[in-house]
């Protein structure tokens, strides 16, 4: 029985292991110029759902929506949608 | 972020709502609540959609005159859906051939909050760069391990008067802090308070009306959260404008408690980066703490200024 449990522990722990993320954590030290420049680029680029002329005044959509003689579309989520959501 | 990851991130849906549609992206829980017109519209709008009934989130496509032509919030993570009913829906467009003017003479300002007057508005940016994942077989998940929150910070005029002169304001700092040092890549975060700043040491240089500052912090949450991270910003003006101000943090973000925006559990790297926000629609959106203006927009009792008067001393 002990044997059996012993077994299921380690098939179990395998399976978790396999599931889970290699990457490992690692302290970092101060921000370099280098790593500055690198990742501070990387964070503030544009994704592509960015790309789109969001608008945010509904009377303005409203307006071109008449002008363009183009529908609305309409994303609406909780927070901001086009900043913390 | 799922949508951004996954609905948004697909090349033809963007194309179509460039090329057929005029895009509308407010915030929800403000838009529905607002005392004026554009909340009457709004209201109009979604409360002729059907299902789903526990939520307003979600897509919507109208017509200027309130019409509601399609309306939807599932599937999600998005099977095509979205696709199928941009190209149908332009397809069956037909412009009213009148549309009701609105009042726009009293907007609700809760709603539709300004940044401050002769202020500034920056990006932030969060992204998890390493981290323990925990076991999970939700798939929306696998789509945000990558995602960038995103949320703005405001500047008061008198925070912008301080770094023209060459100094590094407290309040700024506090906000900088409290409210934007959170990972907020897979949903609404929650914001530190003033006593979980366990520690700072911020050292300013400033030359030619250049400013730049490097330290550490250490906020702490009891039981759940912390972050241990390095800051280094650079600052600069020209007369009365800051012409740059780009900071960047990045440390060990921890949280104990298993929530669903809270994954993964255990220690990850965090890293968040401000910059001056580009003029027009990306100005325009409020901090998601904005809401708590007198605490967001805090200029005196600050945790900061507990410190940085130790060091000064």
């Amino acid at each position: 029985m002990a044997r059996m449990l012993l077994i299921w522990i380690v098939a179990w722990s395998g399976t978790l292991a396999w599931g889970q993320d290699k990457k490992t954590v690692t302290e970092p030290g101060a921000i370099t110029a280098e790593e500055f420049k690198s990742l501070h680029s990387e964070l503030c680029k544009r994704d592509k759902w960015e790309t789109v002329a969001w608008r945010t005044d509904l009377h303005e959509a409203r307006a071109a929506s008449v002008k363009e003689k183009k529908p609305i579309f309409i994303w609406a989520m909780d927070g901001q949608t086009l900043g913390c959501t | 972020m799922v949508d951004r990851a996954s609905t948004f991130a697909d090349d033809e849906t963007l194309d179509l709502l460039r090329k057929n549609y005029i895009a509308l992206a407010p915030s929800l829980t403000e838009v529905l609540k607002a005392r004026d017109s554009a909340g009457d519209f709004f209201r109009k709008v979604v409360n002729q959609r059907p299902e789903p009934r526990h939520t307003k989130q979600g897509y919507y496509i109208c017509s200027p005159d309130g019409t509601l032509l399609k309306g939807w919030m599932y599937p999600r993570p998005d099977d095509g859906t979205m696709k199928r009913y941009l190209k149908e829906a332009s397809k069956a467009y037909q412009a009213p051939k009148e549309v009701e003017p609105l009042d726009q003479a009293k907007a609700d300002r809760w709603a539709h909050p300004l940044p401050p007057e002769g202020g500034l508005v920056l990006e932030v940016s969060a992204k998890v760069l390493e981290a323990k994942w925990q076991p999970t077989n939700l798939a929306r998940f696998q789509m945000i391990r990558g995602a960038v929150g995103r949320d703005r910070m405001w500047i008061t005029k008198g925070e912008v008067q301080e770094l023209v002169k060459g100094s590094l304001p407290d309040s700024l700092l506090e906000r900088m802090i409290r409210f934007h040092l959170v990972d907020n890549t897979r949903g609404v975060h929650v914001a530190w308070q003033p006593g979980d700043l366990k520690s700072l040491h911020v050292k300013v240089g400033t030359e030619n009306g250049k400013i730049s500052f490097e330290g550490d912090l250490n906020l702490q949450e009891a039981g759940n959260r912390r972050y241990d991270a390095k800051v280094k910003g650079f600052i600069e003006t020209k007369g009365s404008a800051v012409t740059r101000l780009d900071v960047l943090v990045r440390g060990i973000h921890g949280a104990a408690t298993t929530k669903l925006g809270e994954l993964p559990v255990g220690d990850s790297t965090l890293a968040v980066a401000f910059t001056l926000a580009e003029p027009g629609e990306h100005s325009r959106v409020p901090p998601l703490y904005s809401m708590l203006q007198g605490e967001y927009l805090k200029t005196a009792g600050l945790r900061v200024s507990e410190f940085r008067r130790v060091v000064s001393k």
